[in-house]
């Protein structure tokens, strides 16, 4: 009797559990695991894959000495990373925009609604038109930021197509999306979630304005601050796809190159399969890696 | 001198709402005030005005001959215990109660002993290194205690900070705010809703309702004479009942003839007073403890109540009984040990010596 009622427990759970697990399935863990084993593989998709062992790996991570020179068998995956972590290195100024914005929105004043929903609007915005808007921008002939540059007697540089200014372009729209988007609401939600009483205990103690918000603010955001710098740390090795496909290809000279864009040229311009697995397999690991970092060292600082 | 002073405060927000309207209040050099009020009476909005935390709409307040109304928190020389203790959850109590000091730039040793005297004080110097998390409510509320009295204030402010500690450990601060007091020798300002907690800490009390305050006084004048009916009704548990009727009689002799036809006889030495109020509706009110009372019934011609027993609540000491009497829900406090059961008729004495009796349209007592 009893064993009847458990199975019949388990399986209403399970049928519970099935439209979800079937889509977690088909869509992450089966082309996860697929993955893993493509890695294996030198396949370009219209002939049968063919086992290389870690052929794929070697190709990719290794190296060989030579006149006192490293020469790495894909210079171009250790270029595109350094791309990436260049990219990254604009986290925490987008971090400190987010928080500065929120703390703009956390005010009471009058149409604060309308401002709070102004500066979300980027976020719910197609990628692919905020991209062509900044392409329009951006353009060295008729773009308005060289317009406005002309005026003053700048020449303005090809933003996109110079190698040196096309990363800090990128930078610029990362850090233009970041501010009013998803960081600046959570920040907003984690300041409004500070007592009031506190800021008023810090004000009878003789705090001043900048005082309040570094022995109040800052620390009881430290939560906050260590969920979004993890997501971002996390997002920025996932990142750098949309622009580049869009603005750049890449370009100039594999300068916004991303880890993301190189799997998708390798899987889809060049039919690398098996090479664009591993490229995967290894951002994987460094995204794994750095995290379980993170958490080491910045979860300590969790305080309520 | 630390008189804290206000000359005709009102606190109007945006929108025209009256928070406190004209306050006059004077609270003397090291005394213990309570404001007392129910919920949206003005009496935290008072304190926080004093505090600097609520701008003052119009009037004076000032603390120590000082005019305050535009000097900033920081500067008033006060020290404030929150409701919700307001400790800063990032720093250990050690730290919490060092932070205000650090700010006013304090030498280090001087921290570190006047942090170390506070501790022994409340008895928390175990707990210097503890996050505020780690401690429970009533201790939470001794590190807020601890940070205001490390200030070296000349006024402490106090909003309401036993209401989130449960009855046992509301007693027990109640009496350690009490010895503070009289160890410290400073000027409080404390606000509750609790007139226990009123009753027993102040030396003066504030009764305060819809922004005005109704009556100003020392705990046992408040109970004994109060005011209008409104103090009358909140001072005191249980609290007064109230009849509502009519002044009868003439010079020599006065009769309160109630709504519903009790008529209950008035002393003589009431005769002078109640003569301008004759034949006017009038409200009578007379405390629990003085309707059948072993004191009530040992007055000879005292005058009495016929009542019924609706329920009895035996508290220990004494109990409670519940009647109706003619609509009006009344309360007797009598001996604990007397013989009585639901259903019961009984004639219970008034002491009237004690009673009071209230002009029915002002609300002001009569006598």
């Amino acid at each position: 009797m009893i064993r009847k009622k458990t199975i019949y427990e388990n399986l209403t759970a399970w049928l519970y559990l099935l439209p979800n697990l079937s889509g977690f399935l088909l869509f992450s863990m089966i082309p996860v695991i697929f993955a893993v084993i493509l890695s294996f593989f030198k396949w370009d998709v219209f002939n049968s894959p063919e086992f290389v062992g870690l052929q794929n790996f070697r190709n990719l991570l290794g190296w060989t000495y030579s006149d006192g020179q490293i020469i790495f068998n894909d210079p171009d995956f250790w270029k595109y990373l350094y791309n990436t972590l260049f990219l990254m290195m604009g986290i925490p100024l987008n971090m400190l925009a987010a928080l500065c914005i929120a703390m703009l929105l956390n005010r009471k004043m009058k149409g604060i609604s309308f401002f709070r929903t102004v500066f979300y609007l980027p976020s719910i915005c197609a990628g692919v038109a905020v991209y062509m808007l900044w392409a329009c921008l951006y353009n060295p002939e008729y773009g308005i930021i060289n317009t406005v540059l002309g005026f003053v007697g700048i020449e303005g540089p090809g933003w996109l197509t110079e190698y040196e200014w096309s990363k800090p372009s990128l930078m610029l729209i990362e850090l233009w999306a970041a501010m009013g988007g998803t960081n600046m609401l959570l920040y907003l939600a984690g300041l409004q979630g500070i007592s009031e009483e506190l800021y008023e205990a810090a004000e009878i103690d003789g705090a001043s304005g900048f005082q309040k918000f570094w022995h109040i603010t800052v620390p009881m955001l430290a939560p906050t601050n260590f969920f979004i710098f993890v997501m971002s740390v996390i997002g920025g090795f996932q990142g750098g796809f949309d622009a580049a496909f869009i603005l750049t290809q890449g370009g100039p000279a594999g300068s916004t190159t991303t880890l993301s864009y190189y799997i998708y040229n390798h899987a889809f311009e060049w039919f690398n399969m098996g090479y664009a697995a591993t490229i995967s397999l290894v951002l994987f690991a460094i995204v794994m890696l750095v995290t379980i970092i993170n958490w080491c060292f910045g979860g300590k600082n969790e305080c309520v | 001198m630390s008189e804290v002073i206000l000359n005709d405060v009102s606190k109007i927000y945006a929108g025209g709402v009256t928070a406190v309207d004209k306050i006059n209040l004077q609270i003397k050099d090291k005394e213990f005030m309570v404001l007392v009020g129910p919920s949206g009476c003005g009496k935290s909005t008072t304190l926080r005005m004093i505090a600097g935390l609520e701008d003052i709409s119009a009037g004076i307040a000032k603390i120590a001959d000082r005019v305050i109304n535009d000097v900033p928190p920081k500067n008033r020389d006060i020290a404030m215990v929150f409701q919700n203790y307001a400790l800063y959850p990032h720093m250990s109590v050690y730290e919490n109660m060092a932070f205000g000091l650090k700010l006013h730039k304090i030498s280090k040793n001087d921290i570190d002993r006047r942090v170390r005297e506070a501790a022994e004080i409340l008895s928390m110097q175990n707990y210097l290194d503890r996050k505020p998390k780690a401690l429970s409510g009533g201790q939470r509320q001794r590190v807020a205690l601890g940070r205001a009295i490390v200030r070296k204030p000349s006024v402490f402010l106090f909003d309401e900070p036993l209401s989130n500690l449960d009855a046992k450990m509301r007693v027990q601060m109640r009496t350690e705010i009490s010895k503070l007091h009289h160890r410290l020798e400073t000027t409080m300002i404390y606000v509750t809703h609790d007139q226990t907690e009123a009753m027993t800490l102040g030396d003066r009390i504030c009764v305060m309702k819809d922004g005005l305050i109704q009556q100003v006084d020392s705990p046992l004048n408040i109970y004994e004479r109060p005011a209008n009916v409104f103090v009358a009704g909140f001072i005191g548990t249980p609290p007064m009942n109230f009849i509502r009727g009519r002044l009868c009689g003439h010079k020599e002799s006065f009769h309160f003839i109630s709504d519903n036809g009790i008529d209950i006889p008035l002393p003589e030495s009431w005769n002078v007073k109640l003569s301008s109020h004759a034949e006017k509706a009038a409200v009578f009110g007379i405390r629990p403890e003085d309707i059948g009372s072993e004191h009530a019934e040992s007055v000879p011609d005292a005058p009495s109540l016929n009542c019924q027993i609706e329920v009895i609540e035996p508290m220990g000491s004494e109990t409670y009984i519940y009647f109706n009497l003619g609509g009006s829900a009344c309360i007797a406090k009598v001996d604990a040990h007397r013989r009585i059961k639901v259903g019961d008729s009984l004639k219970l004495p008034l002491l009237m010596s004690k009673a009071h009796l209230f002009d029915a349209e002002t609300e002001k007592i009569i006598l």
